[in-house]
């Protein structure tokens, strides 16, 4: 990963780089020095519980936050004073948009698109005809999904190809048919146009269906990142019986004593495919798991 | 029934503040009442106790007894059982005992209690009246002495100065009857907050906490827009003048994220708005003029006689403050929101960077309202030169509207440097302008031409708005640092 990182960070038009970011409030740390760079091109999903800090992540490295310490760029930019020609590569849809309450769906897409170079008019109007969204009704008298789907179809419509379009919580308010389209449109943008995404969520499959990359956040600390391909049949969970747990492996993602002294690890299989020897004690049991185990165990 | 839950209803409708200030209310005019019977010599002695009870009991219906329609709303989409009946039972138990307790204590003491019993339950009604009827109540009880003076002309209206009993019995099972089916409709209404104009107040109360009356506990703190904005009528909502918006007018394109009263508007919204105000006040004329036969031109020159320069300064100062205020609280939310405008306007190309885009958000912010400030301080002014005012009163007046404009300028940088103060130091600052605008009144020709008070008062008040000044000035210069420092404005405080 930090190889990863490196190579990211000495690109000056990476779209999107993190170093050790630090923010807290009212006394309690809520990103630990969290590094993460994005490719061009890749999607990454960044997964974590509720209050693992996804969105306070990227708020800090889009600079619409200052953190205690730690700095991000955006295409090579410092975050915090982004030149136009950045802005209007970025599209930002926050979990649960507020904006221009006072404007109806077509006004504030008008307003809004005066200020993008690569504006595209017709795709707006096409989506919300295909998401059935009334042009003339205020945003302030529109449903909670209502309002999410125009404020991507906000973010979709400045055209952020070959750029990076960082969505938040993307899927929160959506239904499930608008749910997948919306992730049918990020596929297809991201294989088609080159678009390089960063979306966070909690549900696992809309993140298996997109994603190429997958970071797990967990209380402020990027635990793992990898390609979602490369998690299948990687990791497992070890289970050591009680009188074997001095024999456990010192390396694993997570471990937990369960109530009989028994010990249940989260492990990952070497270069050449193997699990960690312990696996092979007696009595020792390995079950591979797929994203949403994985998920749920680091998370618990 | 139980009798428990009709006991404690008004500790489930209403906060424990409310209460006191309720009970607070009802004790002083109970007081003020027996104060009245006792030491009143005179045959209206009764008839002014009771009207005095009669006052509180307004109070008690108002604050006390219409919020328990929240509860009945509450209940009825809660499908609770039985409640119903307990909120009946407790309004109209709380009711009497209210209005029984102070007659009682007024009989005691020598008043005629069937008088008292009336008019107490006639202040009461009205009360009640005000909370559960449709908002256009308030307008109509607000003109109804005028209305009646006017229709006296026309219809033989009984002389109420010397009311009998059945009058204001009669009044009362009126306004039973009519609270009564306006329970019914708000109770089973399909979604009874929804916004128009047949919203009665007690509904609008509810809008930060859950319960009546106590809303303004809240006022300034973050508030939904959306919210806000649905409950307006569809005819009354604002619509933005986008056609000088885009990165050519940054200026006019923030008025528009920032909205509120800084919305740039339609000329056709603007007329719609302005009817509002335009129409009662052209019917306020027109019975005035048939009323007492006034022509209006007369009426406008005898009132620009008649106005002293404390009288203009009254109205100059409170009108500025008061829009000082409305901006300021609009920046308070604007910049306290994460998920709204703030990240919108932060990655928007075209605003530019820097002292550049400080300059036009400040312009955007405060140009307009600095623009009335700087009119109304000109009219100021000149009457002042008209009315051959003297220099102390001139000077009163020239700081009461720097202070105005101070005021939200110094919150303005406040707000977008990230030097935000609590929202408390809002409401003391505007409580200290408004406080000192009343007392520019006393100290400046009000009801007379020349000063009522001599001049240590008047140095003393020059010396307390100099003082808010400077204070502001702290205020504004510590917001000025922080936003040489920011990186950008749009971070959230």
């Amino acid at each position: 990963m930090n190889a990863v990182l490196q190579e990211v960070t000495n690109t000056l038009d990476a779209p999107l780089v993190a170093r050790q970011l630090v923010h807290g409030y009212e006394g309690q740390n809520v990103l630990d020095g969290v590094d993460l760079g994005l490719t061009p091109g890749s999607v990454l999903g960044l997964i974590g519980r509720n209050g693992a800090g996804k969105s306070t992540l990227i708020r800090a490295m889009l600079g619409l936050l200052e953190p205690l310490s730690g700095s991000a760029f955006v295409f090579g930019e410092p975050a915090l004073k982004l030149s136009d020609s950045a802005k209007s590569r970025i599209a930002y849809v926050p979990q649960q948009p507020e904006a221009l309450a006072w404007l109806t769906a077509a006004q504030m897409l008008d307003f809004v698109g005066r200020f993008y170079p690569r504006w595209d008019a017709p795709f707006a109007k096409t989506m919300l005809e295909r998401w059935k969204i009334q042009p003339n009704k205020l945003l302030a008298k529109l449903s909670p999904g209502e309002r999410q789907r125009v404020d991507l179809i906000r973010a979709l419509a400045s055209q952020p190809q070959l750029l990076v379009l960082v969505l938040d919580e993307p899927a929160a308010a959506l239904d499930p048919v608008a749910r997948r389209e919306l992730l049918r449109e990020l596929a297809l943008r991201a294989g088609e146009s080159g678009t390089t995404v960063l979306f966070s969520t909690h549900i696992v499959s809309d993140l298996e269906r997109v994603a190429s990359e997958v970071a797990f956040l967990h209380n402020g600390k990027l635990l793992l990142r990898c390609g979602v391909d490369d998690t299948k049949e990687r990791y497992g969970r070890l289970w050591i019986p009680a009188k074997m747990t001095a024999a456990a492996p010192a390396q694993s993602l997570s471990k937990r004593r369960n109530e009989d002294g028994s010990l249940s690890l989260i492990v990952e299989r070497d270069a050449q495919g193997h699990w960690p020897e312990a696996a092979t004690l007696p009595g020792a049991r390995i079950d591979a798991l797929g994203l949403e185990d994985l998920f749920v165990e680091i998370a618990e | 029934m139980n009798a428990m839950p009709m006991l404690l209803m008004p500790w489930r409708t209403t906060v424990p503040g409310m209460r006191r200030i309720m009970l607070g209310i009802l004790a002083a005019l109970l007081a003020g009442a027996v104060y009245i019977a006792v030491h009143w010599h005179t045959p209206n002695a009764s008839l002014g106790a009771a009207v005095t009870i009669g006052y509180g009991e307004f109070f008690v219906g108002m604050l006390l007894l219409s919020p328990f329609l929240l509860m009945a709303i509450d209940a009825r989409q809660m499908r609770v059982p039985r409640m119903q009946r307990s909120i009946m039972a407790g309004l109209v138990f709380y009711g009497a005992v209210l209005v029984a307790a102070p007659s009682t204590v007024l009989g005691v003491v020598g008043v005629n209690v069937a008088t008292v019993v009336a008019v107490a339950t006639l202040g009461l009604m009205l009360g009640l009246s005000l909370g559960l009827l449709p908002r256009y109540f308030a307008v109509v009880m607000g003109l109804s002495p005028l209305l009646i003076s006017l229709l006296r002309q026309y219809v033989a209206l009984p002389d109420l100065s010397v009311p009998g009993l059945e009058i204001i019995w009669a009044i009362v099972a009126f306004l039973i009857v009519i609270c009564r089916v306006c329970w019914w409709h708000h109770v089973r209404a399909a979604d009874p907050y929804r916004g128009s104009f047949a919203k009665p107040m007690v509904l609008y109360t509810r809008g930060t906490t859950q319960v009546g009356w106590s809303g303004w506990s809240n006022w300034g703190r973050s508030y939904d827009v959306a919210r806000q904005i649905r409950s307006q009528p569809q005819w009354m909502q604002p619509v933005a003048e986008l056609r000088k918006s885009g990165p050519t007018y940054p200026r006019h394109s923030l008025r528009i994220a920032l909205g509120g009263w800084l919305l740039p508007k339609t000329w056709g919204s603007i007329c719609r708005q302005w009817f509002v105000v335009l129409v009662p006040l052209a019917a306020v004329i027109m019975l005035l003029k048939i009323a007492y036969g006034y022509r209006v031109l007369r009426v406008f020159i005898a009132l620009e006689h008649s106005l002293t320069l404390g009288a203009w300064v009254w109205l100059g100062g409170f009108g500025g403050a008061g829009l000082s205020l409305v901006v300021v609280l609009l920046l308070h939310q604007r910049w306290s929101k994460t998920n709204a405008e703030l990240p919108l306007l932060a990655l928007l190309p075209g605003l530019g960077r820097g002292s550049v885009l400080i300059r036009h958000l400040l312009g955007a912010s405060l140009g307009r309202v600095l623009g009335i400030q700087f009119v109304l301080t000109v009219v100021l002014v000149l009457t002042a030169f008209a009315k051959h005012v003297d220099s102390a009163s001139l000077c009163i007046l020239l700081l009461g509207q720097v202070a105005g404009s101070g005021f939200v300028a110094a919150f303005a940088l406040a707000y977008v440097g990230g030097r935000s103060l609590p929202i408390g130091s809002v409401a003391a600052v505007a409580a200290a302008c408004f406080t000192l605008i009343g007392f520019d009144n006393v100290c400046m020709p009000f009801f007379s031409a020349a000063p009522v008070v001599g001049m240590l008062p008047r140095i003393m008040l020059m010396a307390a708005w100099v003082v808010l000044i400077g204070a502001l000035a702290w205020i504004g210069q510590r917001g000025w640092r922080g936003l040489q420092r920011r990186p950008h404005p749009f971070l959230p405080n």
